[in-house]
């Protein structure tokens, strides 16, 4: 039983195919790191999932049941999501972002605590939480979109290029804070990066797409050790040096 | 025991009387406001209280308040009722009066004593130069240039008529009555029309044309009201049949034009001098309380139609953010809307909702309600799609999105559209004393009327100090409620 499944999934842009009749599906409590040249289909691809984008053709299935759109907050709030971006809201405090999830739902436990926890994981100062957006760094509010997207626990974090603007060091930290996670409380992680380096170290699974299409869809050591096509190859001397 | 009795029917009289409040109309300019002055003070002298509605804006605002039952009196003269109301100019006094009786229950006492007939006047010098004595001597001096109120272009009993009656080939300008003898004496013009009585005929050394054919119907005098009012006011009314004249009202008009007589002045030395009352009863008020009362009613005014005008045009806005096919003509509407002249929309007001606060409010509130929409639309349309897209994600429904995201991030252009419709609304409240609203319009109407420039500026200068202050207190709003990152 795969956690989230697309069938015979195509769209199109007003016209411009992004994405060509893919079909397969997610394992569940693994992290797969969808990887693609830019303007791949990668963010459009992992949309479909959270269902801010509806394909032009095919279905989608998340936890076992077709996506309704017309109810489809409550499907939400069990997914975190991390755009492409920070996305921060400018107008609420650190503190206010990373516990929005919290005034739209209710939220049993200890909303403070839980903000508390969640900027120690990712190395955030409690100073921060009263600081605004604008005053953190870039890749401190990417960051606090990690918390953000992590309040609820969700069953599927969806993270679209969630490292990108870390420095090395950084990005080795949460890096290795996710997999720490991921080890205490296992969930399934969709990553989306067009780094293979950082898909070597995070990948349960690897999936390649290129204009649109699969091109590889396997377990890590399957995809870096028996490259499908030139363009897997490609990407994999890419990241060597 | 019987006087008892007695004191106690008196007292219960009074207590009747007092209870009752008369609202006496009147037309903005000042015979218009002696008359009803007089009339007010009259009334008052006998125990009634009285609302002054002065101001109200011209002759079909006036009548048409009165069939309302907005007003409950106010002078009128007959010529126009006849022409005006009853569209059937030159009737008879008696016909006048019986038409008003059968087609809209309302009733006039007897003339006051004087023809208020409208005239061509022209400066003394040019009718001996010219030899022009009479209306149909114009017909050969086409160089003259005719300056001619509104009121008198648009009369049945005016210029059109007038001009096929004399075969005038004239073209006449309009202008405001209240600056067209200035504009005689400066020669920028050279014919106005007048009334018989007007004060300046004197002043300015003019001649009145005579109406050697006629055309002028008689205006005479008197006040119009209610078949079913108190025949106790009518007797009261009553005494003023046959006491004015034209010469005693030219001096009237005289005496609040150049001898600077407030026209409560004026009246009741008139009613004193006729042993109509001993002396004048009401407290007066000093001028800066008239002011501040003024200016506090503007506010009332501005400020209730701006309130009105933000609980319906953001929840429209944002309905209309998310139903974007319709909001285009929506927001057409509205603009249409802020394109009807503000005198007109306030007239329209009058047989929907009478004189007074009430229509004032709703025009206001329809001039307010564009800026706000559309401020609140563009406001929701503009936040970044980014984040439009993350509260989505997080799983918001689109009433959480709008409380949480795109309306906080909309604020400071939303309160730009709010400052912009409070500025226009202090600057449009101005006229709402043309339906009897009041406000700092009334000094501003009633100096223009008499051409009083202190009484101009008594509301020009604070309604403008009022849009400089609503000016800076939405800038100090903005300040103290939208944080600096987000303006
Ligand atoms: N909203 C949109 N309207 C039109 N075209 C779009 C839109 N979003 C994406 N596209 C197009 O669809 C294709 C796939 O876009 P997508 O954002 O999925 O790429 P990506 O793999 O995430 O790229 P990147 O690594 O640069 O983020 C691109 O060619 C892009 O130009
Ligand atoms: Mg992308």
């Amino acid at each position: 039983m795969k956690i989230a499944q697309l069938l015979n999934v195509s769209h199109s842009y007003s016209g411009q195919p992004a994405i060509k009749n893919i079909s397969l599906g997610f394992e569940e409590k693994k992290i797969t790191t969808i990887i693609g040249r830019s303007g791949s289909g990668k963010s459009t691809l992992l949309q479909f999932i959270n269902g801010l984008i509806k394909p032009s053709a095919g279905s989608i299935s998340v936890f076992g049941k077709g996506l309704n759109y017309k109810e489809i907050s409550a499907t939400r709030l069990r997914m975190g999501y991390m755009v492409q971006g920070t996305g921060l809201f400018p107008h609420f405090t650190i503190a206010e972002n990373i516990s929005i999830a919290a005034r739209i739902s209710s939220y049993p436990l200890d909303v403070n605590q839980r903000v508390r926890e969640l900027m120690t994981l990712v190395g955030l100062p409690d100073s921060f939480q009263r600081k605004y957006p604008f005053e953190l760094s870039g890749g401190e509010q990417q960051r606090v979109g990690i918390c953000r997207a992590l309040f609820l626990d969700p069953a599927i974090l969806l993270m679209d290029e969630a490292l990108g603007s870390l420095d090395p060091i950084t990005r080795q930290e949460i890096q290795s804070e996710i997999l720490k996670l991921q080890r205490l409380e296992p969930r399934t992680i969709l990553l989306v990066t067009h780094d293979m380096r950082e898909a070597k170290i995070l990948s349960d699974y690897i999936l390649v797409i290129d204009k649109g299409e699969v091109q590889q869809y396997d377990t890590k050591e399957e995809v870096l050790q028996r490259p499908a096509n030139a363009v897997v190859e490609k990407l994999i001397e890419a990241s060597v040096w | 025991m019987v006087k008892a009795f007695f004191t106690l029917c008196i007292f219960l009289s009074a207590l009747f009387t007092e209870g009752q409040s008369i609202r006496v109309g009147a037309k903005h300019f000042n015979e218009g406001y002696i008359l009803s002055e007089i009339i007010s003070q009259l009334l008052e002298s006998e125990g009634y209280t009285v609302e002054r509605k002065y101001n109200l804006g011209g002759t079909l605002v006036c009548f048409e308040a009165l069939k309302n039952n907005a007003i409950d009196i106010y002078p009128e003269y007959s010529g126009t009722l006849s022409a005006e109301i009853l569209q059937q100019p030159q009737l008879s006094y008696q016909a006048i009066n019986l038409a008003l009786q059968r087609n809209f229950q309302l009733e006039i006492a007897k003339p006051y004593g004087f023809n208020n007939s409208y005239a061509l006047v022209i400066k003394k010098q040019l009718s001996e130069a010219k030899n022009i004595r009479a209306i149909s001597d114009l017909k050969t001096h086409t160089e003259l240039k005719f300056g001619l109120s509104y009121e008198f272009l648009k009369r049945q009993d005016g210029w059109d008529n007038l001009a096929k009656r004399y075969s005038l080939p004239h073209q006449a300008v309009g202008l405001e009555h209240g600056l067209a003898y200035q504009a005689l004496d400066q020669d920028r013009i050279e014919l106005t029309d007048a009334y018989s009585t007007d004060g300046e005929i004197a002043k300015y050394n003019l001649v009145v044309l005579q109406d050697n054919q006629h055309f002028f119907p008689e205006y005479e005098a008197t006040s119009v009201y209610r078949q079913g009012i108190d025949t106790r006011i009518k007797d009261i009314l009553s005494k003023l049949n046959g006491r004015i004249d034209e010469q005693r009202m030219q001096r009237m008009n005289a005496s609040v034009l150049f001898d600077k007589k407030t026209f409560e002045q004026v009246a009741t030395s008139f009613l004193i001098y006729e042993g109509l009352i001993l002396k004048r009863q009401a407290e007066r008020k000093s001028t800066i309380n008239d002011i501040l009362q003024k200016a506090g009613r503007h506010l009332l005014l501005t400020f209730s139609a701006l309130l009105l005008a933000i609980c319906f045009s953001i929840p429209l806005g944002v309905w209309l953010y998310w139903h974007p096919g319709i909001s285009k003509s929506v927001l057409y509407f509205s603009g249409l809307l802020q394109t009807i002249p503000s005198i007109a929309l306030l007239a329209i007001m009058i047989p929907l909702f009478g004189i007074g606060v009430v229509p004032a409010v709703v025009a206001l509130f329809l001039y307010a309600v564009l800026p706000i929409l559309r401020n609140t639309l563009t406001g929701l349309q503009s936040v970044d799609p980014l984040l439009k897209k993350v509260a989505d994600g997080i799983g918001m429904n689109r009433f959480q999105k709008i409380r949480f995201v795109e309306f906080p991030l909309a604020i400071p252009i939303v309160l730009a559209g709010i400052r912009t419709a409070a500025v226009i609304n202090v600057g449009t409240a101005t006229l709402a004393a043309f339906i009897g609203a009041g406000g700092l319009g009334e000094f501003i109407v009633t100096g223009l009327a008499l051409n009083n420039t202190e009484l101009i500026l008594r509301g020009a200068i604070p309604a403008a100090l009022l849009a400089i202050a609503v000016e800076f207190g939405f800038g100090f709003l903005e300040k103290w409620w939208v944080p600096k990152h987000l303006r």
